[in-house]
């Protein structure tokens, strides 16, 4: 349904992707690993349209997205959710959660997000419906960052480290969230360090120094200490 | 005497009242967009000349919907061919494109309308004066603060109370994760701006009755309201409202009291609160600032 191909991205004179691709299909779970500084979120924000790439190929179910708007490759259905949560400090939750509202399911099979709906499947939110989003824990902001995207009903939703900086707690809230969406039947670019993910995700995609340098079945990497040990380190 | 500073308090605040709704259109395109619209006063006079026009043939009422909503129409051209162009650039870029821009719809102005003063008559059903109980006060003026009021209200509850105001605070205070998350940013811009515009368009259509309409008028109202934002604090929707009454009543008193250096008092308080506070009245607390 996601189709990279060859994209190489630039911030400014510097280029930090090289010649990257990579796809996803309909209702995979595709994660994405590689230390610091390796182009793990410059990847997503090229797909997203926030920062474009200088030529590859972008496309999604068919259509060709290079170099499109952020908002109309949104309202093609994909969602993201930045690294830094973004949240509007100034605005409710409720409000928050408009801000990402589209009407109607993004077909497929999938169910339509309602506010109602999200605030059953995240009860923490639902008790803080009416505060500012100054004023939320960060695993309020985490758990909002991911329903405000999710009320635009997206069809493919990129993760940028949902769980990183989190309470173990909140980690295991996280994480059953995304098993949930997986389970839901949604398309998933998860990018995270945390082991967990690894057995959440159908396949893995490794990147190194804004290369792509390994892609293989999840499985295979969670069996093979070896290889588990080379690219992760861990 | 007493009397004497109660009409002039009373003149000032209903100065301050148009002062503030054209002042909110300025600090609304600023805080979301980042533009100091010096095309903002023509507006406001284009906002009076229309009423002008339309009035005789479409009465008051209708000529006061219509007026502004295309002054709203030409804000939205100005902000789709030109001002869009310089989003994201050097501020300058925006301030010396909409300068030129004013000077020239200025000229427009002379050119239909010609540089003589022209006025407009306030309906007979707000003629003559009210009998306040302490002061008579002509009715058009208390009209006039009304309708303002209304205005500021209803502007407010569309920031404040309403999923589009929300989505245009929200852009303000973070443009690209609006945008990722899939509302049209340009498209909400362009209403912005026109948003701006139709105020300044109210503003000059209710303040025809009682200020001669002449071409320069939209400069003279530029300044004042440049004043109130950096006064209130910029982008702030309450410290706007504040900055336009402080500015109205000072200069009404003033022109009464030391009426020679009248026109210095506004830069004055100005300075004077920005030694105090830098970022304004409330600069810290803005709406828009999110
Ligand atoms: N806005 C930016 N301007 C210039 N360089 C950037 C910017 N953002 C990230 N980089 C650089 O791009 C590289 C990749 O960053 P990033 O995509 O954030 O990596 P990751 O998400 O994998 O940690 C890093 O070397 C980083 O320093
Ligand atoms: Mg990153």
């Amino acid at each position: 349904m996601l189709r990279v191909e060859g994209i190489n991205t630039f911030y400014g004179a510097a280029q930090i992707l090289f010649d990257l691709s990579l796809s996803i299909e309909r209702g995979e779970t595709v994660c994405l690993l590689g230390r610091n500084g390796a182009g793990k979120t410059t990847t997503l924000r090229s797909i997203m349209g926030l920062t474009s790439p200088a030529n590859g190929r972008i496309s999604f179910n068919g259509e060709d997205i290079t170099g499109k708007p952020s908002f109309v490759i949104a309202q093609r259905g994909i969602g993201f959710v930045p690294e830094d949560r973004r949240i509007f400090p100034s605005l409710t939750v409720r409000r928050n959660l408009d801000i990402g509202a589209k009407k109607g399911s993004s077909g497929n099979g999938l169910a339509e997000w309602t506010e109602k709906i999200i605030f059953e499947h995240f009860p923490q939110l639902a008790k803080v419906a009416d505060r500012v989003g100054e004023y939320l824990s960060g695993g309020e902001r985490q758990m909002l960052a991911i329903a405000r995207t999710l009320m635009g009903n997206p069809e493919l939703v990129l993760l940028d480290e949902p769980t990183e900086g989190l309470a173990p707690l909140m980690v295991q809230e996280v994480i059953r969230i995304i098993q949930t969406l997986k389970e839901k039947g949604m398309s998933i670019l998860l990018v995270e360090q945390h082991p967990k993910a690894l057995s959440i995700a159908d396949r893995v995609y490794v990147m190194s120094k804004g290369e792509m340098v390994y892609e293989g079945d999840a499985k295979e990497i969670l069996d093979d200490a070896a290889l588990k040990q080379r690219l992760l380190g861990i | 005497m007493l009397g004497t500073l109660m009409a002039f308090t009373l003149n000032g605040i209903v100065l301050g009242l148009i002062y503030a709704v054209v002042a909110l259109g300025f600090t609304l395109i600023l805080g979301v967009m980042e533009v100091i619209n010096f095309t903002h006063g023509v507006l406001f006079a284009y906002g009076a000349y229309l009423a002008y026009t339309l009035q005789p043939f479409l009465g008051f009422w209708l000529s006061m919907l219509v007026a502004p909503l295309l002054v709203g129409l030409m804000g939205l051209a100005i902000e789709f061919f030109l001002v869009r162009r310089v989003y994201g650039q050097n501020p300058l870029f925006g301030l010396l494109l909409t300068f030129g821009l004013s000077m020239a719809l200025e000229e427009v102005i002379r050119m239909i309308w010609g540089r003589v003063g022209r006025s407009v008559t306030a309906p007979a059903f707000v003629a003559g004066s009210l009998d306040l109980g302490f002061m008579l006060y002509s009715r058009y003026r208390l009209f006039l603060a009304a309708l303002a009021i209304l205005v500021i209200l209803a502007v407010w509850y569309f920031l404040m109370r309403t999923p589009y105001g929300a989505v245009i605070r929200a852009g303000a205070f973070d443009a690209e994760m609006v945008m990722a998350l899939g509302k049209n940013l340009p498209w909400m811009r362009s209403l912005v701006f026109a948003l701006g515009a139709v105020l300044a368009g109210i503003a000059g259509v209710i303040a025809a009755p009682i200020w001669s309409i002449r071409p320069p008028m939209g400069t003279a109202i530029l300044m004042p309201s440049y004043l109130i934002v950096v006064l209130g604090g910029i982008g702030s929707f309450w410290g706007t409202i504040i900055g336009g009454l402080i500015i109205g009543i000072s200069t009404s008193i003033s022109v009464m009291i030391f009426p020679r250096i009248s026109d210095l008092v506004p830069y004055l308080l100005m300075a004077l609160v920005l030694i105090w506070r830098p970022r304004g009245l409330m600069g810290e607390k803005s709406i828009l600032e999110v």
